[in-house]
């Protein structure tokens, strides 16, 4: 008997197994008189640190406290495992259920063994939570034989059901290096402190070892009888019901891993004896989503007996396998139906039908063994087959669809009608009361003559052939397309509220800059409280927070209309663009005490200002002693100092405040309603007044002295010509200075972009043009900088644009990519998209590799009617149905569809382009033109207008793709090829598939006549541009546009 | 205020499926409702494995969690079992998934039956995952009976004791039972689509991703079937998320009929119908938006109502598919107007749902205590403590103008509110961004308290 006394010593001098003997022989009332004893003992062990010592103490400990001492006592209370277990298997203490929950709560790969192991011998009972489950799945092979320790534990024996469908369990058994992976992630995380031991690391990092243990280890126990095996395979099923529902993962690594899927599938073909008993469970799981289990599911009927196969069952579950992304249970699956069809004749109509369910896998291997399969046992020869391959066949590409079409008895190609009886009565003229002119801009005229003729080759030229949307007789203003001014504060407060929280439209800052602009002097009695909002919102704004509003512009603007004072300096100094600067002139008139309407502010909804409305404006104006003379040179853009104070006092230097206005102004101006706008142009005077009127259509450009107002009116007039100005006040090689724009995108460049995204493209300013001369480039070069958030940057930026002063040409072209400085690039020149699409072609064509949307601009223009796609928009198309996010992807397939639908896409020119940028993707060009051939007859057309161009001009290697999507529209549609096509198939060579379709396309000749889809094409095609003209027709100044002839870029002139 | 509330469901058994003299005995345990454990239904089912398919497809959609950020993939969010009600002559089971941004309804055709039906009223019933199994090994050459509810245990097989299973019901689910009704009752008929078309296009959809869980995309009609766009045209039909419709490709092979209703901001519900019933699935704007964020029932929550007619109507509920309100609205002398809005109330409190197919409500009661719905919505909490703190003043109105504009104090801002007619303004962030789509924001709530005071 050890007295409290003793205790310390005993623990000195004793040998562990002494010790425990002599505890354990103790009744447990005296053993817990001693537990005060204990615990002082331990401390005193514990600090000597002598290990033996603190061992003793461990295991007086153990026997002499109760279960709240043990509770506070510990983790480093905790002896190994063996010394645990004997002590309480000895000492049976009633709290003892208590203890092991408690510690597999909190240390549970510390004692799962030891609970285990008491568990075993009936020393305790309890809720078996997961965390128990887990570590014995990992720990338990590595205590021995597995199979002998789970058959000597009652506790296993009974409770192995449960531990089988616990997921964490079954997880762990399966896979045990993902599972070890994120347990050495929590323990990092501090989220769990455990220890788990070298031998399991061990053996869960050997590939899957650890799981075919597992497995045969429950095998090996339902053959042994200990665990049942109807109830296991029941288990086994239900786990698999819900594994079916997941895909299988796509795994990486140079450890081979299992899976729950894998794991269950091999467990029951081991349980499984007599697969025929559970067809019924089979079945259910022949379309499972997991491929693992579909594909364990079809090769237990692949190899069963003749006379059990379920075939009803079989065929009614398995076309769901055909959805799943994998190619091997939707191969196996073929296989089957196959066999099925072999050894049951009788069903043979009923397994044919179901093949055709094949194409709507992803796979062409898939799509060409069932077609292999049909073609083999005549499945086609069956009426239900044959309305299926029909229902089908558009999951189809290339030779696959080609095979099957001609497995259709009703081919859905169209046939070669013979038309020359034929014409639409949609065709047969053009409505006389029709402008004549706007009648050959839309191209009605040239289809209407190649419809009559029924020359296929000229139908389809002339049915694809883009309006040409550059003329400037083209109307744009329409009275429903009219913008409302906003007309009162409280609709300014709401926009400016908007304006500091979310990115606003270009529309949207138009019309909240006009608005500050004409009500901003005004002041209610009740503008201070209606306001509140905006004042705290801008004052809580410090330089720290103003990196992230959405417009800086905005910002400074509604803060001066708030307060009528100038914003603080750091936020005035930004890299300028043309919005901008303007926004400074609002500053600056509203710092004046000036209520003037902004002159560039849209009077219409696609960014145009009707003519006569901003001789009114700029009439307003010189009423109030504006706009009246080209003042003094004081460059706001390099001196901050020189800003604040031209912002504060602008009277003095007032051309800085309204030149940029007047400039975006000129570049808005509508061709239609000039005439009448001269009319009352007359009023304005000056040199502003000159370059209106030589805008409007009069006067000379000598007349105007500013080289900048002379050549904005220039452009205004003239989007394409080439001006008659001396060449040492513009620089002539401006991009549409002197000169228009030429446009250089070069497949050496692109290429060089996939390789290295940081390289030439960034810095080739500006978007694809030529501006060296003499070898130097002099086009403003820091503008790219701006797109860094440096001071430096900023500084340099506008120290060049300084030197330029407002060229608007500048204005045109820069790539300013500023994050502060919000303007919508298809607002700034509305006469001339190339700009604009140049620039936001390089941008795709930056990031054509992200699937972000961070950079995405806004594409909503291109939905315009009359927004020309058909010359810098083919790059834009060519690159962005090449870029890698899906949704990018889509918008532009939208936009080639509306513009194929409204005449305003070049097909022949998109083929070229695309044929220069074989670099980018063959796929997704392919994918895209094959969806857009399904749109209607007239998008199939243009569709294969593509193909056809592509094939006749790219170099290299013959492409399959485009090919076979060439096979497909014509075995469609009958389309036939173009000339320069057939000229560039001639000389692909070789056996191979590309080879033979090229001479099957060859052997058509681009010689007949037209078939129904070039007929309804062209009906289409002559419809459209019909409803067009007649749109023109009910715009607000029909009768009055433009009387210069505009000398542009023709419709055809080929490359860049 | 917690996130999830404390629910057990007590089955008195397991839901299973059992053999009995050769015939297949599907049973379904009820737990909660008017009674604890109702039994409502027993015969047999005509098409045994088409029901089970779609009974699946339903039990599918609970599991599944359309939007899935990293924070949320660490919360283990426990599937909840689906709600059941009888009429008398079908069975509805409504379910919403993981995310609450998906709702489904499968409507049980009084056709799929031949039995008896016993009791009529709302319940949850145990989809256990042996049940799931079960269901996927029915086939139409078995007979199978149903039974809905247990009078006894011995035709169960497996242990004879109550079930009874503890979960942590989230707060948006029972808030998106409220929220959905609403919806609902905006959407309208907007296409009907050949359903193997729409397994077609099914095909071709994205996989669902974060990136994707935003997008709006548009089923847009072309000459042959339909394509995908991301712009909007003539008959193109919104679809927020759209990979989320891939849930109904495992039974659309089955469908007859597929019917397309829309709302203006992008609700989406695709009603599809089967010889054994019917299937509706209800989208949300985007896959991260749950129904229980959207707050249309808002306005309804905070307003005053009249509660005799609500009252009236409410005892006149008798677990009708159909409620027509002119019907009820004659024999309570009452308004329809008054009848429509009581119903909307009562589908606050969820005790109605509402059926797009036949454009009305049907009286359900959640068997959950829902008493605490108000307190459930963090936007109604946080009006009524901008109330109590005096934070709304109204401005007096411009001569002749209903247009009410008040100052509401917020967090950090002092924001200026109008309500005028049905349309209100803010300008808050919430409103900046999500406009009226979403229901009022804290502010606009505050003003239409203060106003309901003020006509006190």
């Amino acid at each position: 008997m050890i007295t409290a006394k003793a205790l310390d010593e005993n623990i000195k001098s004793m040998r562990q197994a002494e010790l425990f003997s002599a505890l354990q022989a103790m009744p447990e009332a005296d053993r817990l008189a001693l537990s005060k004893a204990a615990v002082k003992s331990f401390n005193s062990a514990w600090e000597s640190g002598i290990l033996q010592l603190v061992e003793n103490a461990k295991t007086a400990l153990l026997f002499c406290a109760d279960f709240p001492q043990l509770k506070t006592a510990a983790k480093k209370y905790l002896p190994t495992s063996d010394v645990f277990f004997a002590v309480f298997s000895a000492r049976k203490p009633e709290w003892l259920d208590q203890w092991c929950s408690f510690m597999l709560q909190k240390w549970p790969w510390d004692v799962w063994h030891v609970v285990f192991q008491l568990e075993s011998v009936g020393a305790c009972t309890l809720q078996h939570p997961d965390n128990y489950y887990q570590a014995i799945a990992l720990g338990l092979p590595t205590k021995g034989d597995l199979q002998e320790s789970i058959a000597n534990s009652p506790m296993m024996r009974e409770s192995f059901y449960d531990y089988f469908t616990r997921p964490l369990a079954l997880r762990t058994m399966a896979e045990p290096h993902q599972v070890l992976q994120e347990l050495f992630v929590l323990r990092f995380n501090g989220s769990t402190a455990f220890e788990i031991s070298p031998e399991t690391t061990k053996s869960t990092l050997e590939g899957t070892a650890f799981s075919a243990l597992w497995v045969d280890t429950i095998a090996g126990l339902a053959d042994s009888g200990v665990l049942n095996r109807e109830t296991l395979i029941d288990l086994c099923f239900q786990n698999l019901t819900i594994a079916a529902e997941n895909p299988k993962k796509k795994m990486s690594g140079w450890v081979e891993v299992g899976t729950v899927a894998g794991f269950l599938c091999t467990l029951q073909a081991q349980l499984v004896k007599d697969p025929a008993r559970y067809y019924p469970n089979f079945c259910p799981l022949l379309g499972a989503t997991n491929s693992e289990v579909a594909s364990y599911a079809i090769s237990v009927f692949l190899t069963a007996p003749e006379s059990d196969l379920p075939v009803s069952e079989i065929l009614e579950n398995i076309p769901l396998v055909f959805r799943n992304s994998d190619k091997e249970p939707a191969s196996l699956a073929i296989k089957l139906l196959g066999r099925l069809d072999l050894l049951f004749k009788d069903r043979s109509n009923d397994i044919g039908a179901v093949v055709p369910r094949a194409f709507e896998h992803k796979s062409k291997g898939i799509h060409k063994e069932a077609i292999d399969l049909i073609i083999d046992r005549d499945f086609h020869k069956n009426d239900a087959v044959q309305s299926l391959l029909q229902k089908y066949i558009d999951l189809l590409v290339g030779t696959n669809r080609s095979a099957v079409s001609k497995l259709i008895s009703k081919p859905t190609t169209s046939t070669q009608a013979d038309v020359t009886t034929v014409i639409p009565s949609t065709l047969q003229g053009i409505p006389p009361n029709l402008n004549d002119e706007f009648c050959d801009i839309a191209g009605l005229k040239s289809l209407h003559m190649a419809a009559r003729t029924l020359n296929a080759k000229e139908m389809a030229e002339c049915a694809v052939r883009p309006v040409y949307l550059y003329s400037t007789k083209i109307p744009r203003l329409f009275p429903d397309q009219k913008l409302t001014p906003i007309k009162n504060i409280d609709d300014l407060i709401y926009l400016s509220a908007a304006g500091l929280k979310e990115r606003l439209s270009g529309i949207q800052i138009e019309q909240l800059y006009d608005g500050i602009a004409r009500l901003g002097q005004q002041r209610p009695p009740d503008f201070v409280t209606k306001t509140e909002n905006l004042r705290q919102a801008l004052s809580q704004t410090d330089s720290k927070i103003w990196f992230s509003v959405p417009s800086t512009d905005s910002m400074i603007v509604v803060f001066i209309w708030i307060f009528l004072k100038s914003a603080p300096r750091f936020w005035i100094f930004n890299p300028c663009s043309l919005l901008y600067s303007r926004a400074l002139g609002l500053c600056a008139r509203l710092l004046a005490g000036l209520s003037l309407p902004m002159l560039a502010a849209p009077t219409h909804k696609n960014g145009y200002i009707d003519p006569s409305i901003l001789v009114e404006r700029i009439c307003e104006y010189q009423r109030q002693g504006r706009l009246l003379t080209y003042g003094a040179k004081v460059s706001a853009w390099a001196d901050i100092d020189a800003a604040s104070k031209w912002i504060q006092d602008s009277k003095s230097n007032a051309y800085y405040a309204d030149a940029p206005e007047f400039l975006q102004a000129l570049l808005r101006l509508a061709p239609d309603g000039r005439a009448a706008a001269l009319r009352e142009e007359q009023k304005i005077q000056g040199e502003f007044g000159s370059a209106l009127r030589y805008a409007l259509g009069e006067g000379e450009l000598h007349d105007i002295e500013s080289p900048q107002l002379a050549l904005t009116a220039f452009r205004s007039r003239f989007p394409f010509k080439t001006a008659d100005m001396d060449n040492s006040v513009i620089k002539d090689h401006f991009p549409d200075g002197i000169h228009p724009a030429q446009y250089i995108f070069s497949s050496e460049v692109v290429e060089k972009q996939l390789d290295d995204r940081f390289s030439t493209i960034r810095t080739m300013l500006p978007a694809f043009l030529d501006t060296t001369r003499n070898g130097i480039d002099t086009f403003p070069r820091a503008r790219e900088l701006a797109a860094s958030y440096s001071q430096l940057d900023r500084y340099a930026v506008n120290a060049e644009l300084a030197e330029f002063e407002l060229l608007p040409t500048v204005a045109l072209h820069t790539c300013l990519s500023n994050a502060w400085s919000v303007g919508d690039i298809s607002l700034v020149w509305l006469q001339n998209r190339e700009p604009m699409l140049a620039q936001i072609s390089k941008n795709i064509l930056i990031h054509v590799k992200s699937i972000g949307t961070f950079w995405q601009q806004d594409y909503s223009s291109l939905f315009d009617s009359d927004f020309p796609m058909h010359k810098n928009g083919n790059w834009w198309f060519a690159i962005t149905l090449a870029v890698k996010g899906d949704d990018l992807r889509r918008v532009a397939l939208d936009v080639l569809v509306a513009a194929v639908a409204e005449n305003r896409a070049d097909p022949d020119l998109l083929g070229e382009t695309m044929a220069l940028l074989t670099a980018l993707t063959s796929t997704k060009w392919t994918k895209a033109l094959r969806e857009l051939a399904r749109v209607s007859a007239l998008h199939a057309l243009a569709s294969w207008r593509v193909v056809m161009n592509f094939l006749a001009n790219a170099t290299g290697k013959a492409n399959l793709a485009f090919l076979e999507l060439a096979l497909e529209l014509y075995e469609e549609h009958r389309f036939l090829p173009t000339e320069n096509a057939i000229t560039a198939l001639k000389n692909v060579e070789g056996a191979g598939k590309a080879a033979k379709i090229a001479k099957q396309l060859v052997t058509v000749g681009c010689d007949g006549p037209a078939s129904e889809s070039l007929q309804k094409a062209v009906e289409q095609s002559f419809g459209s541009r019909l409803a067009r003209v007649e749109r023109w027709h009910k715009s607000t100044y029909h009768n009055d546009r433009a009387q210069d002839e505009t000398i542009g870029p023709s419709q055809r002139d080929g490359k860049n | 205020m917690s996130s999830a509330i404390d629910f057990s469901y007590n089955y008195n058994a397991a839901s299973a499926l059992s053999v009995v003299e050769g015939t297949h005995r599907l049973a379904l345990a009820t737990s909660g409702g008017t009674s604890t454990n109702p039994l409502f239904f027993d015969g047999k089912l005509t098409k045994p494995k088409l029901t089970g398919d779609l009974l699946l497809a339903l039990s599918a959609i609970s599991r599944t969690r359309f939007f899935s950020p990293v924070a949320i993939r660490q919360l283990r969010i426990v599937a909840a079992d689906p709600v059941v009600t009888c009429d008398g002559g079908q069975l509805r089971f409504e379910v919403f998934s993981v995310c609450c941004g998906a709702y489904a309804r499968f409507d049980l055709a009084g056709n799929a039956f031949d039995g008896s039906w016993l009791s009529k009223g709302t319940t949850n019933v145990d989809f256990n995952p042996p049940m799931r199994t079960v269901l996927s090994t029915l086939q139409n050459n078995q007979t199978v009976g149903l039974k809905v509810g247990l009078d006894s245990v011995e035709l169960v097989k497996g242990e004879h004791s109550v079930i009874e299973r503890k979960v942590k019901l989230p707060v948006r689910w029972l808030r998106s039972f409220v929220e959905v009704q609403s919806y609902q009752a905006r959407v309208n008929p907007t296409a009907e689509m050949d359903p193997a078309e729409f397994d077609k296009l099914l095909l071709t959809l994205p996989n669902q991703n974060i990136m994707q869980s935003g997008v709006v995309s548009y089923i847009t009609p072309i000459a042959r079937g339909y394509r995908l766009s991301q712009c909007s045209s003539a008959n193109a039909i919104a679809v927020g998320a759209i990979s989320r419709l891939k849930a109904l490709e495992p039974i659309l092979r089955f469908a007859k009929s597929v019917k397309v209703y829309t709302s203006d901001n992008f609700i989406s519900a695709f009603e599809l119908e089967f010889e054994v019933g019917r299937f509706v699935l209800v989208l949300s704007p985007n896959a991260s938006r749950g129904f229980s964020g959207e707050g249309q029932s808002l306005s309804d929550l905070a307003g005053k109502v009249d509660d005799s007619v609500i009252n009236k109507v409410r005892a006149n509920l008798t677990w009708q598919s159909n409620i027509s309100p002119d019907a009820l609205a004659q024999s309570l002398t009452l308004t329809s107007a008054q009848v429509q809005n009581a119903l909307q109330i009562l589908g606050t409190r969820g005790l109605v749902g509402f059926d797009i197919s036949s454009n009305s409500f049907f009286h359900r009661e959640l068997p959950f205590d829902i008493s605490m719905i108000e307190e459930l919505h963090p936007r109604l909490l946080k009006a009524r403590s901008i109330m109590q703190s005096d934070g709304v003043s109204i401005a007096p109105s411009a001569g002749g103008s209903n247009r009410i504009t008040a100052h509401v104090i917020g967090d950090k801002n002092t924001h200026l509110v109008q309500i005028q007619d049905e349309n209100y303004r803010c300008t808050c962030e919430w409103y900046l961004k999500h406009g009226c789509d979403r229901g009022p924001c804290s502010h606009v709530l505050a003003v239409e308290l203060r106003l309901q005071d003020s006509t006190i």
